[in-house]
């Protein structure tokens, strides 16, 4: 198991009731709302600087197996795992993860917006400046581009923003 | 799991109305009423497709109070009464609909990309690089002159069409100029101009009753057989001249070329993108612009027999009430499944239906399969059906304040326990203003069907066919073990159970 251990940066604010597990690491200025949950089962999570988690949020790092296998091959995958070095989930700046969105990619940029009810799932990487859509999700395993909207309900529509226009207020 | 609330997705209980039926005999007026009608309802076959057509659940039926009928969708005429913007929420006067080709005359238009509201949006100046600080750090963050329109949900704006204006108002009036430029625009217009006098010509447009504006293109049936009368169709044709095109627009061949170039199928434009964009309807993305948002209606509802109204609306648009609302849920009682265990072949099951009473008098209902019988076995399942005459205490509405009331009957009997001065077979529980009724199914087929017939209160009597569906039937012969695989299912076709209902 890996040990508890908690890097708190300066004018954070992180609310009683929330559920932290694993080596968690947040920047300055990051807000996490009570009831949020970040497990860093097989590996750190590193947040950076003026992120917004909102509540009933889950930030998870954990073990994937990239594909179903047959009875036989299972077995093989959970050795290779026990075996692996922990990987580090890095969640960049200035990203907003609204109302119950689950996260569980490899890494996430700066300045997203993940709306309510969304997933990333498996191992994918999100760019700088994305908008996972509510309740939409990505594939398991995939590189997303910088600047990508992903909405709608068939929730794999995407298109690409012009880079400008959303700014925080400081 | 998954299969669990799939199976409760698709059962349903619709309810039949006979409208279609047009051989029933209407005029029944024997004594022994409830004979006659008996057999005069045709026979009601569940597996014909046309079923799909007539049967709806509860909440999209109405109930005609003076004939004491359901009445469906399809069979209630239609009234308009106002016009009004869904996004902003304006009443339109009917006078101007027209001109304004039925849409937003305001600020209200619609994304291209994913057809939802965009707002209007003013966009940032950046901060100037001087510090003449007092009057411009205030303006640093606040609007600049040219607004624009976003989409909250795909994050499209204007400016990625170079679409910016001047004022935050009073947008469609600024596009205005430029639809009127668009060539088809121009050559509708040519066009009019040409026929103008001949249309003037021929009798005035009869005015037509607004009850009937609900049908679209009935205002040019009436023109052409109300107005041509007097005049002599042989004369008509030779005075118009004929017309010469004035616009012209070319083959676009590049467009060939490009289409045929694709890489990416995103580059091109979706159906349902180019159907909102009727007017030129581009294949490429870039080409795409943003429309006024179409204006709806509140319309009345009337029974189409005897023209009583059954649901008017207020006329304000952003009142959600109704002056009068005649709707089914508040006359006949509601059928819900609360407990549908899964279905396996050639496993009698027990399934629960709870029949709710909305009035305020007591119901007797009666329970038949097809004429009159309480088991039935057809190809697909052996029904029975445990509980075929019951009642349903009325509706009180002390009951929503002080729960401890809800458990006591009426007359105060207690609720249904072996204390009971008759058993009540077949009943699994009364309580409040319902009572659950237990049916047996076994299914011998794949598909799954029940018949019940219900009667109305006991001054008038009313029945109805009810269709029930439960969901898939599982084979149980072909169901794995619990693993990583996933049981197939034997047949993917819902259940459908029709059930005949008579309230007495």
């Amino acid at each position: 198991m890996p040990k508890e251990c908690f890097a708190i940066g300066k004018r954070a604010v992180v609310c009683q009731d929330t559920e932290m597990k694993g080596e968690i690491d947040i920047g300055s200025g990051t807000v996490l709302h009570p009831q949020c949950k970040i497990l860093a089962e097989s590996g750190p999570i590193i947040i950076g600087s003026n992120n917004i988690i909102e509540e009933n949020v889950t930030i998870i790092n954990k073990y994937h197996i990239f594909s179903y296998s047959t009875q036989k091959n299972i077995h093989n995958i959970y050795i290779n795992n026990y075996s692996r070095q922990p990987t580090p989930l890095i969640i960049g700046d200035e990203n907003v993860f609204e109302v119950g969105c689950y996260v569980e990619g490899s890494k996430i940029g700066n300045k997203n917006i993940i709306e309510a009810k969304a997933r990333v799932l498996g191992n994918t990487s999100l760019g700088d400046n994305c908008v996972i859509g509510a309740v939409c999700s990505t594939k398991k395993d995939e590189a997303i581009p910088n600047n990508t909207v992903i909405y709608g309900d068939h929730h794999n529509r995407r298109t690409q923003t012009a880079s400008g226009g959303v700014s925080f207020n400081k | 799991m998954s299969q669990q609330i799939d199976a409760r997705q698709r059962s349903y209980v619709h309810y039949y109305c006979p409208c279609p039926d047009v051989s029933k005999s209407n005029n029944n007026t024997g004594e022994d009423e409830e004979e006659d009608i008996v057999e005069s309802i045709p026979d009601f076959d569940v597996n014909s497709p046309r079923i799909h057509f007539s049967t709806f659940p509860i909440s999209k039926l109405y109930f005609c109070d003076d004939c004491h009928q359901i009445r469906c969708p399809r069979c209630v005429q239609e009234e308009i009464v106002c016009y009004y913007c869904p996004n902003c929420l304006f009443e339109v006067p009917t006078a101007s609909v027209k001109s304004e080709r039925n849409r937003c005359a305001r600020n209200c238009f619609q994304c291209p990309i994913c057809q939802n509201t965009l707002t209007v949006v003013a966009s940032t100046e950046p901060p100037p690089p001087q510090p003449s600080a007092s009057s411009n750090s205030s303006a640093s963050t606040t609007s600049g002159a040219p607004y624009y329109l976003s989409c909250g949900v795909c994050r499209w704006d204007s400016q990625e069409i170079g679409m910016t204006f001047e004022k935050a108002t009073g947008l469609a009036l600024q596009l205005q100029k430029t639809e009127d430029e668009r060539p088809d625009v121009k050559e509708f217009d040519h066009l009019k101009d040409h026929f103008e006098k001949h249309l003037r010509l021929s009798a005035p447009s009869t005015t037509l009753p607004s009850s009937l504006l609900s049908i679209p293109g009935i205002s040019s049936f009436s023109n052409r057989y109300g107005g041509g009368g007097f005049t002599h169709p042989q004369q008509k044709s030779d005075d118009v001249a004929k017309y010469n095109n004035t616009i012209k627009i070319e083959n676009d061949d590049n467009l060939v070329h490009d289409l045929v170039q694709l890489k990416d199928v995103n580059q091109i434009t979706t159906l349902t993108q180019r159907m909102n964009q009727l007017s030129d309807q581009p294949y490429k993305v870039e080409r795409l612009q943003p429309q006024r948002i179409h204006l709806r209606t509140k319309r009345v509802k009337r029974c189409r027999s005897c023209r009583h109204i059954l649901i008017k609306p207020e006329q304000k648009a952003q009142a959600t009430r109704f002056k009068i609302k005649l709707v089914a849920l508040n006359h006949i009682p509601k059928l819900t499944i609360t407990s549908l265990p899964k279905l396996f072949l050639n496993q009698s099951t027990e399934i629960i239906l709870k029949f709710s009473n909305p009035l305020y008098e007591e119901i007797i209902v009666d329970l038949a399969l097809k004429k009159d019988e309480t088991t039935e076995t057809t190809e697909y399942a052996k029904i029975k059906l445990l509980a075929p005459h019951f009642n349903i205490t009325p509706y009180n509405e002390v009951w929503e304040y002080d729960e401890q009331d809800f458990n006591i009957s009426s007359k105060g009997r207690p609720s249904s326990t072996a204390s009971a001065p008759k058993p009540d077979i077949g009943i699994y529980e009364r309580r409040g203003n319902y009572t659950s009724v237990k049916i047996e199914i076994t299914p011998l087929a794949e598909v799954d069907e029940l018949k019940v017939r219900e009667s109305t209160p006991t001054t008038k009597s009313l029945f109805f066919w009810t269709v029930i569906g439960l969901g898939p039937v599982v084979n149980p012969a072909t169901v794995k073990p619990p693993a990583p695989t996933r049981s197939p299912l034997t047949n993917n076709n819902s259940n459908v159970a029709p059930t005949r209902t008579n309230i007495n």
